[in-house]
């Protein structure tokens, strides 16, 4: 049976490669003619170097329709993405802001490839992070937020200035203010807490899970998250988050918590099914196991209809035991 | 009548977990009842549900759903060599179950359970297999306690990620960093195996509460209740960052098709893996900026999967590298490249300090950081991992692998190379030759 | 001064800067305000902490480079991870007035931990907007150094006639920057580095590389030794399986080696290289004949957050083989009595460190400290000289 699935493999990758390169070999070809054309229609000021290839004309050719130069990035970017040059010419593209915005995008995306190629990449390393502090302020909103969150996931000291400025009205935010809170509280080294407690206050409901989650990195909102995990009037995501912050800050604590949340039939299912998986799997699962008046407890919701996930989850617990 | 049944790779509790590659396996008679052979079948107990296995007397034999073997009075074990059937693999541990019936005979002499245990498409995975997944990566994460931790350090500091990106040990480096992941996934739960997301496809069930965490708002993911991955943790806080920029439940991430990809270093017979010092390259390792980069940037740059440094953080970077690996699988199959010693399956052959050579950790006889647990420039100050964990399910790699030793992870060329993992959809061996 | 005394916001502290680098002797003020663990600097952020330390340093070249701040060069040179604070060493080290200090192997070394981490700075003034008018990158100032250092940038002067050929290492700005200097020293050798194929070494532009170690760099230099008289005796402690310990009882009856870190740190040239060789300095103990004659111990900085399983966690994936006499801690109580025994460099910000020294001491079995090594990178071997005198009873050979 085996034979005749390789066989049946092997003829369609051997169909399918092979229309691929063709219809590979076609693009080439219209490419060159596309290039030729452009290479005609310029001035002799403006006219390439006579061994410029084919795909760099285009790309380059800001004349061009926007989707003839996305092409050239969708078709070529596996080998374009691993040459200077052409890392060299799409940070030219990115940085341009009298360019359109989609290939810029475009570009910034195959850039972004080509940064994964690390050892690669390290003579543009320093170009690729100042084309990004110069798209911090550019006027093409989705090009402004994917610099801004890249930069602020690096923890560029630049970006962080830059957000900080503009939650406290010394500066322009470059995106909305919650976005900003929660890209600053990506480095647990910057004071944070009052930004999240102030998100949490105030936030859409996403932006309180988001403030909860990161609050886990500060001590100082143990309590808080406490409060929160066990407060019923609270939202189940909030709450779900609040108890991970919690368990990842005071582990002891959050399983005090954890056994009288799960064990609580007023309390909502969700945050009791994601208590009860987190005792049951993570962290001295003998001690949870040995305390026999938890497990006399689990046992009985394990049998509570009115909670079906809860009761699977709990019967689960009592079926595996603690981890070897 | 007792019959003992041993098949090669076994766990230390006596389990077998076979991929597509043929293994050993003996049968003997334990008692005998007179002077003459007894004439057993072997073949699979429940054709319809479980994995599949197929049978042959020698490793190189075609392989049949069933094999008759003549076991001596004396107790002399008899060979036989088996593997699961491509396209049937196992969806739970010891769902696949070897019987031994006298030949003609309908009534089992005794059956042994085992696990076709396979790589498989992410978003196909049932409901229970999924779980098993997301359970044991968690645990293995234990909300940052666990030792994910390892992982999580060895792809984050600038001279850590030179040791394997952008030359061509890339996909030997990353081959090694998933089978490590997925070997320590095994001690906690054995019957789970690394899935795939299949990134040029639409893949709902993968990017849903229940898996992978669908996106919120503020590009927040977020699990179900029952999902442990909820506990998920890397470096300061909890959680995953991630939002696709393209609609995760209709299309696919901005990446060129398979096809193309498989195309790239060329065609049959003479497709190349890598050119060497020539620039442009052209060969099959340009993947690593399409589909590979691109598919990491196919979200918002916010987002920890997009840039090298944050990517393991996202769980799903594991599940986008086992596809990765898999498109090499399945350009190797097609085209016969497992011989590191061949140009056209690997141009740097030689060491760091051979000519020509490329950087340290991607030439052919280098050993890779972190296993190889050398430390100080040009590698890395510390190694998190080290040596590389040796199973008893496996033949291969060794403690201190070289880009080279993760090229034949089948075993096809040598047995001794085999590395216990294989890819659903991607067959034993090489390609058959068409006319 | 009483500017010192209390948290002061980095601006302020800046303007402070400014002032004294024209001043008169405004070097040995600005000496007076390294030490990270001042009051003016609590409460800072991280980020804040290393731009402040950069802008500091760079202002020496100006008023010229004390014998007491070289020590917090070399540190920025060797362990420093922000491009901007590895500039303004690098700018301060021009000020360095002593002809005979090794800087080689620290001007090497931030050129090693830099390369795919350069960044684009400027010290045109504390906080300037981008784009910056006056652009520079930390590799450029680091070469333009030892360009202007001359022979007393050592092997490192050598070593850019090799480094000029890396170019897969270096951006552009920086590759230039290298041919330049070369260009000043000697214009044949600048014109071998234009040239792919030239072999440097063999034409004597780029001889073999002479590896400074850490040990020839300031050891004349006198390091202020914290004033200790007798062993902690109100601090409490926990170890990473969660046992409850009294500092006198650890740290007595042997002589130990203690570490600080804390596992948040994101400098990966500080805690976690500090870890990593203390545990390749505790697994070198069997063959040393020393295994049972030390007790090797890391002290967390941050206490709060560093539980038992991280510190567990943190010492395991480096190697570190927990045991009676091997174990990492955390105050529980009397963190500022540990302090100020060891006058830790640490400060904090909001809510964790935000910036430290490299610090490693040798205790004897009373538990006073009897060797430090402290803000430089630290060697295993000297590390265990000085303990090894200790771990030798009297009477005993």
């Amino acid at each position: 049976m085996s034979e005749r699935a390789a066989e049946d493999l092997a003829e369609k990758l051997q169909r399918e490669v092979a229309e691929a390169q063709a219809a590979h070999s076609q693009y080439l070809s219209e490419l060159a003619a596309t290039a030729a054309a452009s290479r005609a229609a310029r001035s002799a000021e403006a006219h390439p170097e006579p061994d410029e290839e084919p795909a760099m004309t285009v790309l380059t050719d800001t004349s061009l329709p926007e989707e003839t130069r996305v092409q050239v990035l969708r078709q070529l970017a596996s080998s374009i993405s691993r040459r200077d040059e052409y890392i060299e010419a799409l940070l030219a593209i990115v940085r341009d802001r009298g360019d359109s915005s989609g290939v810029r995008e475009n570009a910034l995306r195959v850039l972004g490839s080509a940064a994964f190629q690390v050892d690669r990449f390290t003579p543009h390393q320093q170009a690729y992070e100042d084309a990004l502090h110069d798209l911090v302020a550019d006027p093409v909103p989705a090009l402004r937020e994917a610099a801004v969150g890249i930069l602020a996931q690096r923890h560029d000291p630049v970006v962080q200035e830059t957000l900080l400025q503009g939650l406290r009205g010394e500066g322009p935010l470059p995106v909305e203010r919650e976005r900003a809170i929660l890209l600053l509280a990506e480095d647990d080294h910057l004071d944070n807490l009052p930004w999240l407690q102030d998100l949490y206050r105030s936030g859409s409901e996403d932006a309180r899970e988001q403030a909860v989650r990161f609050m886990g990195s500060y001590p100082a909102a143990q309590t808080t998250l406490e409060g929160i995990l066990r407060d019923k009037s609270e939202s189940t995501g909030v709450r779900q988050q609040s108890g991970a912050a919690l368990r990842y800050l005071a582990p002891d604590r959050f399983e005090e918590v954890a056994k009288d949340i799960s064990t609580d039939t007023t309390d909502d299912p969700e945050v009791r099914t994601a208590s009860l998986r987190a005792l049951q799997h993570l962290g001295d699962t003998a001690r949870v196991y040995a305390d026999t008046d938890f497990v006399n407890r689990v046992r009985d919701v394990s049998s509570d209809e009115s909670a079906p996930q809860v009761a699977e989850v709990a019967r689960d617990l009592l079926e595996q035991g603690p981890n070897p | 009548m007792q019959i003992e049944l041993t098949i090669a790779n076994e766990d230390p509790a006596g389990r077998n977990y076979l991929t597509w590659t043929p293994v050993k396996g003996t049968a003997r008679l334990l008692d005998v009842e007179g002077a003459d052979p007894v004439n057993v079948t072997l073949s699979n107990d429940n054709t319809q549900v479980g994995g599949q296995l197929e049978f042959a007397a020698t490793r190189d034999q075609v392989r049949a759903p069933s094999l008759d073997l003549a076991l001596p009075p004396d107790s002399t074990p008899m060979e036989f060599w088996v593997a699961g059937v491509v396209g049937k693999p196992s969806s739970a541990d010891g769902d696949t179950v070897i019987r031994v019936a006298r030949a003609g005979e309908s009534e089992a002499l005794m059956s042994k359970a085992m696990m076709v245990r396979i790589r498989k498409n992410a978003n196909r995975l049932d409901p229970a297999e999924r779980d098993r997944f997301t359970t044991a990566l968690a645990k293995l994460n234990d909300q940052g306690a666990g030792l994910f931790r390892d992982f999580r350090e060895m792809h984050k500091e600038g001279l850590a990620l030179r040791q394997a990106h952008g030359r061509p040990g890339f996909l030997s480096w990353h081959r090694a960093y998933l089978l490590d992941l997925e070997r320590e996934l095994q001690r906690i739960d054995p019957s789970v195996s690394l899935p795939y997301w299949r990134f040029h496809d639409p893949a709902p069930n993968v990017f849903s509460a229940d898996f992978m965490g669908r996106t919120g708002a503020l590009d927040n993911v977020i699990f179900s209740a029952a999902n442990l991955l909820r506990q998920w943790q890397t470096d300061g806080a909890p959680g995953v960052t991630r939002r696709p920029d393209f609609n995760s439940q209709t299309a696919g991430a901005f990446v060129s098709s398979e096809a193309f990809t498989l195309a790239l270093g060329g065609l049959p017979p003479n497709a190349t893996f890598d050119t060497g010092p020539t620039t442009p390259a052209g060969g099959f390792d340009e993947m690593e900026g399409d589909p590979h980069g691109l598919a990491h940037t196919s979200f918002s740059f916010s987002s920890w999967i997009s840039d090298a440094p944050t990517a393991p953080r996202d769980p799903l970077f594991f599940l986008l590298h086992c596809f990765v690996d898999r498109l090499w699988a399945l350009w190797q199959w097609s085209n016969d490249r497992f011989d590191g010693t061949q140009a056209n399956t690997y141009f740097f052959r030689g060491d760091a300090s051979s000519t020509p050579a490329t950087r340290i950790g991607h030439n052919l006889l280098d050993t890779m950081w972190p296993w190889n647990n050398v430390t100080g420039f040009p590698r890395p100050d510390n190694a998190p991992r080290t040596p590389f964990p040796q199973v008893p399910t496996a033949n291969a790699p060794g403690p201190a692998p070289t880009v080279g030793d993760m090229i034949d992870y089948q075993g096809f060329l040598n047995p001794q190379s085999y590395m216990n993992f294989a890819y659903d959809d991607v067959p034993f061996g090489r390609r058959p030759l068409t006319p | 001064m009483t500017a010192l005394e209390r948290p002061t916001a980095d601006a302020d502290v800046a303007a402070l800067v400014d002032a004294l680098r024209h001043l008169p002797h405004g070097e040995d003020e600005l000496v007076a305000l390294l030490p990270e663990n001042l009051p003016i600097y609590e409460g800072r952020s991280a980020a804040e902490m290393g731009r402040l330390r950069g802008y500091l340093l760079a202002a020496f070249a100006n008023t010229g480079l004390p014998d007491a701040a070289v020590p917090f060069v070399i540190e920025s040179l060797e362990s420093g991870h922000m491009a901007y604070e590895v500039a303004g060493a690098a700018i301060g080290l021009r000020g360095l007035k002593t002809q005979s200090l090794d800087v080689a192997s620290s001007l090497l070394r931030a050129i090693d931990n830099l390369s795919g981490a350069d960044a684009t700075v400027s010290f045109e003034r504390y906080e300037p907007a981008w784009p910056y008018a006056q652009p520079t990158t930390a590799l450029t100032e680091v070469v333009r150094t030892i360009g202007q250092l001359g022979a007393r940038a050592g092997a490192a002067r050598t070593e850019l006639g090799r480094l000029a050929q890396q170019r897969e290492r270096f951006s552009s700005p920086v590759l230039e920057e290298i041919r330049r200097v070369l260009d000043e020293a000697d214009p044949r050798c600048a014109a071998h580095a234009r040239d792919p194929a030239h072999d440097a070494a063999a034409c004597g532009c780029a001889p073999a590389v002479q590896q400074g170690s850490g040990d020839a760099c300031c050891a004349d230099l006198a390091l202020p030794e914290p004033v200790q008289d007798h062993p902690a005796t109100a601090t409490r402690l926990e170890d990473q399986d969660g046992r409850p310990e009294r500092f006198e009882d650890f740290f007595c009856g042997k002589p130990s080696i203690v570490a600080f870190f804390y596992t948040r740190c994101d400098n990966p040239y500080k805690c976690s290289l500090t870890i990593t060789k203390l545990a390749a300095l505790e697994a070198s103990l069997e063959e040393r004949g020393l295994a049972g004659a030390l007790r090797v111990a890391a002290i967390t900085y941050d206490p709060a957050f560093d539980l038992p399983h991280r510190l567990r966690r943190y010492g395991t994936d480096r190697g570190m083989r927990f045991s009676e006499d091997t174990r990492f801690f955390r105050v529980t109580s009397g963190f500022q009595e540990i302090q100020r025994r060891f006058n830790l460099g640490v400060n904090y910000g909001a809510s964790t460190v935000n910036r430290h020294q490299t610090e490693v001491y040798v205790l004897n079995r009373q538990g006073g400290i009897a060797a430090s090594f402290t803000r430089m990178r630290w060697e295993i071997e000297a590390v265990l000289r000085a303990a090894r005198k200790l771990s030798v009873a009297p009477g005993h050979t």
